[in-house]
């Protein structure tokens, strides 16, 4: 079974959190153990609020995600 | 037919004398004369919009000048909101009407002086007048162009614009229903920015208003566009297609003029260096002191009295508080201790927990004693 291939896109404090702007994961069927996975791997995630979006359109709750999807951990930014 | 300033924009099919005309009766408050405002009300004022207001309550400050256009050597110390509307007074006189507001906005201020304009944008630098912001234009029915910016990253929208049939677009707390946590602040490594990036998010702000007020083109309702300066990139989001109703946002004018915002948004009080020594000094209050800095950051000075804790370690220090009645936080510039405060603040919320404005960078630091 090779499962889904999800493309990970990371924006501000997220990505200064993950070292990367992009990762690729696979084998989740939804956000949820997608977020488990991530804030297991990357614990400084936990400091971090972020709203989340599959295939650029914004999600809320548990999600379920499809094959080569794209998942966008977007942080607010407050600067100006 | 007279020539004037604005022949280009109206030539442009699909803009035109109308588009023209639309701007030049529209009225748009722009909130804070900043690295996003300046570049904003440059090309606002010179693309013809009849009336604009300025709010902001700071002074122009020689690190301003990278990022903020409208500002040079000689505005340094004066007041931000004035010296934008001089600038722009001066270069385009007889039909752009200036309002100056040279104070920030506040719950108590924020819907009179938001009321009498037509659209918002929103310049500022911090999540609790971004969310304050948001909340008044959604009762008071305004759209509201958002720019925001990270370091190398920034995003914008148009929020709260009415589609065809009337029914609000999206809002801020669509995208970010609550403030976020103190790990989402800002930190002593974060400060740093290009100035052409606010340039860059700013000028897409005013353009999205130009594009709103005009009918011309497409705007940003219903979309984030993100800009990477740093990777030349561009990505859009979706938001949701109408604006839920948010519990969060104040039900009436009443509700909204009592909500702190700098509270929900973790801004914690401060206190100068002379009011902490006068705490320090009133022997009736049990006051406990937290030096956050680093063994690394001067290590041999100590205010007496003052416990050692990292930020990184508040958490499994918490007893240490439970029987001071005033916690007072400081560290190098102020930063670290605004967090630290905020931690602290959730863990005890009978306690009054201070952050040292300004730290022990700051010119009224007491000379720290020699252990």
């Amino acid at each position: 079974m090779d499962g889904q291939q999800i493309n990970i896109l990371a924006f501000g404090k997220v990505a200064e959190k993950l070292g990367q702007e992009q990762l690729q994961a696979s084998g989740f069927d939804d956000t949820e153990s997608l977020l488990h996975w991530l804030h297991d791997r990357y614990p400084a995630l936990k400091q971090v609020d972020f709203s989340l979006a599959v295939d650029r359109k914004l999600v809320t709750g548990k999600t379920g995600l499809g094959r080569m999807c794209e998942v966008a951990l977007l942080p607010p930014f407050s600067g100006g | 037919m007279t020539s004037d300033r604005f022949d280009r924009q109206r030539v442009l099919p699909g803009f035109g004398p109308e588009g023209q005309r639309r701007l030049a009766s529209a009225k748009i408050l722009v909130v804070g004369a900043g690295g996003l405002g300046c570049p904003a009300l440059r090309y606002l004022a010179a693309a013809g919009v009849g009336r604009l207001g300025i709010v902001d309550g700071d002074v122009v400050a020689l690190s301003n000048l990278h990022r903020q256009v409208l500002f040079g050597i000689p505005d340094i110390g004066l007041p931000k909101a004035e010296r934008a509307a001089a600038a722009l007074q001066r270069d385009y006189p007889g039909d752009l009407h200036l309002d100056v507001f040279t104070r920030y906005l506040t719950p108590e201020n924020a819907l009179d002086i938001i009321r009498p304009y037509d659209v918002v944008l929103d310049g500022s630098d911090n999540f609790a007048t971004r969310y304050m912001v948001n909340d008044a234009c959604v009762l008071l029915g305004k759209p509201l162009a958002l720019g925001a910016i990270y370091q190398h990253e920034g995003h914008v929208t148009l929020l709260n614009a009415p589609d065809g049939r009337g029914e609000r677009g999206a809002n801020y707390r669509d995208l970010y229903p609550k403030p976020p946590g103190p790990g989402t602040l800002p930190n002593c490594h974060e400060t740093g920015v290009l100035g052409i990036l606010p340039g860059v998010i700013g000028t897409l702000q005013a353009a999205e208003l130009i594009k709103h007020l005009s009918g011309y083109g497409e705007t940003l309702s219903g979309k984030l566009l993100y800009y990477n300066a740093l990777h030349n990139r561009f990505w859009t989001l979706e938001l949701p297609e109408t604006g839920v109703k948010h519990r969060d946002i104040p039900v009436s004018e009443e509700a909204f003029r009592k909500t702190d915002y700098a509270i929900q948004c973790g801004a914690t009080p401060q206190i100068n260096w002379k009011e902490a020594m006068q705490l320090l000094s009133n022997r009736t209050v049990t006051t406990r002191v937290v030096d956050l800095r680093e063994s690394y950051e001067y290590p041999d000075d100590v205010l007496s009295d003052s416990l050692r804790i990292s930020l990184g370690d508040i958490d499994r220090e918490m007893h240490r508080f439970k029987d001071a009645e005033v916690v007072l936080v400081f560290c190098q510039n102020g930063y670290r201790s605004g967090v630290a405060a905020i931690l602290l603040g959730r863990a005890f919320p009978g306690k009054s927990i201070y952050s040292i404005l300004g730290g022990t960078a700051h010119p009224d630091a007491p000379q720290l004693t020699k252990t």
